[in-house]
């Protein structure tokens, strides 16, 4: 008779337990697709590969693309600006990096335009940043000053410009971003830690 | 944690209202499934919702962009289309329990006193359900969304003297357009499922609580009627049982069949030059379309509609016996299955082209479904019922 009444509150306790945990795991997985559901869609992942067109950039000269919502600094830099940056003393830099880890050719600089301070877009000065001798990027807001490879050369910058993923289809096409890669807030500054395709 | 509990307790009322309203509350024992499908409803309540929810992040209630916009959630949004076809099929679920619910309440004489009240409110539940269908189904902006809710507003225009204005007032246009599509979107959105339906469903379930519910027999519980049990844990669990049996077939439809649900011309964009051959409203409606269309006359037309629902309001006055359940009442019991039969000849008919043979069916059910509240007052007079109260008890 006790034995009857223990097995029976066994039983209850077992059939209890047992649906509450499907139970939970029903409501877990029904609540996967409403969380997915508030990620990017398709056609933004999709929009993280965009074609640029270099074919006919000069010398000197540079470009803005937007790329996720992003501003995108392309640089054709030329000799004068290659001396510069490659006679740069990199300790001396906040933000040490050397040229082979910033630009994947010499000659051609492609970044994120936005000032690692508080966010602006830096203005290209093609002479002279202003206080110094050499071209680079000047950021009007609170006065950082960035080298035609975007390192952060003064003012309250802590970081050089992030890179994006780029790769050269052929000489006149850059591709740049891939699927997952959010942009500026990934945080890269050297070539060698950007994500593969 | 039973420190916490006082805590709460002292400052709101959290133990008290769980023990009356659940641990401690009195249900019948003898409930049969007919009575799982009021929290059925609630279910399909919750499931539209929470998809409501989540589509009114992507949607764009623009007629530049509506069409479009679903779209987009049903190929680029991650489970869009699950989203989608869940709050589509949803209505069904949720008319499918509501309708079911209604012919309990039918056939048991849950509308009798002291549940009068319960009942009205729970017609006015089913006319906002019906508004809130309908508004959201001009949102896709197809071709179906369109005319649907160009017929729909003209039945307004039958109003006499008034009429033409209010169709123009309730448009905010000449035509259904931006403005309608606009309104129709805050109010689906806002004002009638959680102000409406669910302030309704508040005082739906107080009043239900005040008297208690019904059973099969008849007989309240105040009146020696049948044993109780409480509700947690024997009838929550018997509900999510139920529930996930039905969700099961609704999630048959949704995942395998989803466009059996979805009429075909809603695929197309809507086009204000061209009306489509055959405009049907969803199957929920049927029955009052195909009673509107019986009578050959506009004003008699729509008043005979609205008046199909709204004779369900005298419910409580019609019908005069002291018996409640149609378990003992075998005239009434007759007449009762005959009438859900003719609701859904009624449907069948609602279906198709309103002429010929169909049209005259029509015309018979519409008799019908009247007749059915005609006769029932002067049924006590003939009808040998069992289980009167007896007068001991009353």
């Amino acid at each position: 008779m006790e034995d009857e009444k223990v097995d029976a509150m066994g039983r209850r306790d077992f059939l209890t337990i047992t649906t509450a945990t499907v139970g939970a795991c029903g409501i877990g997985a029904s609540a996967i697709p409403f969380i997915k559901a508030m990620s990017p869609t398709k056609d933004i992942i999709a929009a993280g590969v965009m074609d640029v067109d270099i074919s006919g950039i000069k010398e000197g000269e540079f470009r803005i693309i937007m790329w996720r919502k992003q501003p995108i600094f392309i640089l054709k830099r030329n000799s004068e600006m290659l001396e510069k940056t490659n006679r740069t003393d990199i300790s001396s830099l906040r933000d040490p990096a050397s040229p082979e880890e910033r630009v994947k050719r010499p000659d051609l600089l492609v970044c994120i335009g936005i000032c690692t301070h508080l966010g602006c877009i830096p203005s290209w000065q093609p002479e002279k940043i202003p206080g110094l001798d050499q071209p680079g990027f000047y950021c009007p807001c609170h006065g950082g000053k960035y080298d035609t490879l975007g390192r952060r050369l003064d003012g309250p910058p802590p970081e050089n410009l992030h890179l994006v993923p780029y790769e050269f289809i052929d000489d006149s096409k850059l591709r740049i971003g891939t699927e997952k890669f959010a942009g500026y807030s990934e945080n890269i500054r050297k070539i060698q830690e950007l994500p593969k395709a | 944690m039973s420190g916490m509990r006082e805590w709460i307790d002292k400052r709101f009322p959290l133990t008290e209202f769980l023990e009356k309203h659940i641990t401690k509350y009195p249900t019948p024992k003898n409930l049969n499934y007919w009575w799982n499908f009021g929290s059925l409803a609630g279910a399909f309540l919750g499931v539209q919702i929470v998809t409501g929810i989540w589509l009114t992040m992507y949607y764009k209630p623009d007629t530049r962009f509506a069409f479009d916009s679903i779209e987009h959630i049903m190929r680029d949004v991650n489970y869009g289309w699950l989203i989608r076809y869940l709050h589509a099929i949803g209505p069904t679920g949720f008319f499918f329990a509501v309708y079911i619910h209604m012919a309990r309440g039918l056939y048991y004489g849950s509308y009798k006193s002291p549940r009068e009240l319960l009942w009205w409110i729970g017609l006015a539940i089913y006319l906002a359900l019906m508004a809130e269908a309908f508004m959201g189904y001009l949102l896709p902006w197809g071709q179906m969304s369109y005319w649907g809710a160009t017929v729909i507003t003209n039945l307004f225009s039958a109003i006499p003297f008034i009429g033409s204005d209010f169709v123009i007032w309730l448009r905010g246009d000449f035509a259904v357009g931006d403005s309608t599509l606009g309104r129709f979107f805050s109010l689906h959105t806002t004002l009638i499922p959680i102000g409406i339906i669910g302030g309704l469903l508040v005082l739906h379930l107080t009043a239900l609580h005040r008297v208690g519910s019904g059973n099969p027999e008849g007989i309240d519980l105040d009146k020696k009627g049948p044993a109780v049990v409480p509700f947690s844990p024997y009838f929550i669990t018997k509900d999510l049982w139920f529930i996930s049996l039905i969700f099961t077939v609704f999630f048959y439809f949704v995942f395998f069949k989803p466009d059996l649900f979805l009429e075909p011309i809603n695929s197309e964009p809507a086009d204000p030059f061209v009306t489509p051959i055959h405009i049907v409203p969803e199957w929920y409606y049927l029955p009052f379309y195909a009673i509107l269309r019986s009578i050959p006359h506009k004003l008699g037309g729509v008043m005979a509609m609205f008046g199909a629902i709204l004779i369900l309001a005298f419910l409580p006055y019609l019908d005069r016996s002291p018996v409640k359940s149609a378990r003992y009442r075998p005239v009434k019991k007759v007449l009762t299955w005959l009438f859900f039969l003719n609701f859904l000849v009624l449907g069948y008919v609602g279906m198709k082209p309103p002429f010929g043979i169909m049209l005259q069916i029509g015309r018979i059910a519409t008799i019908y479904y009247f007749l059915y509240f005609i006769l029932l007052p002067f049924v006590p007079a003939f009808e040998k019922t069992g289980n009167l109260p007896r007068e001991e008890d009353i």
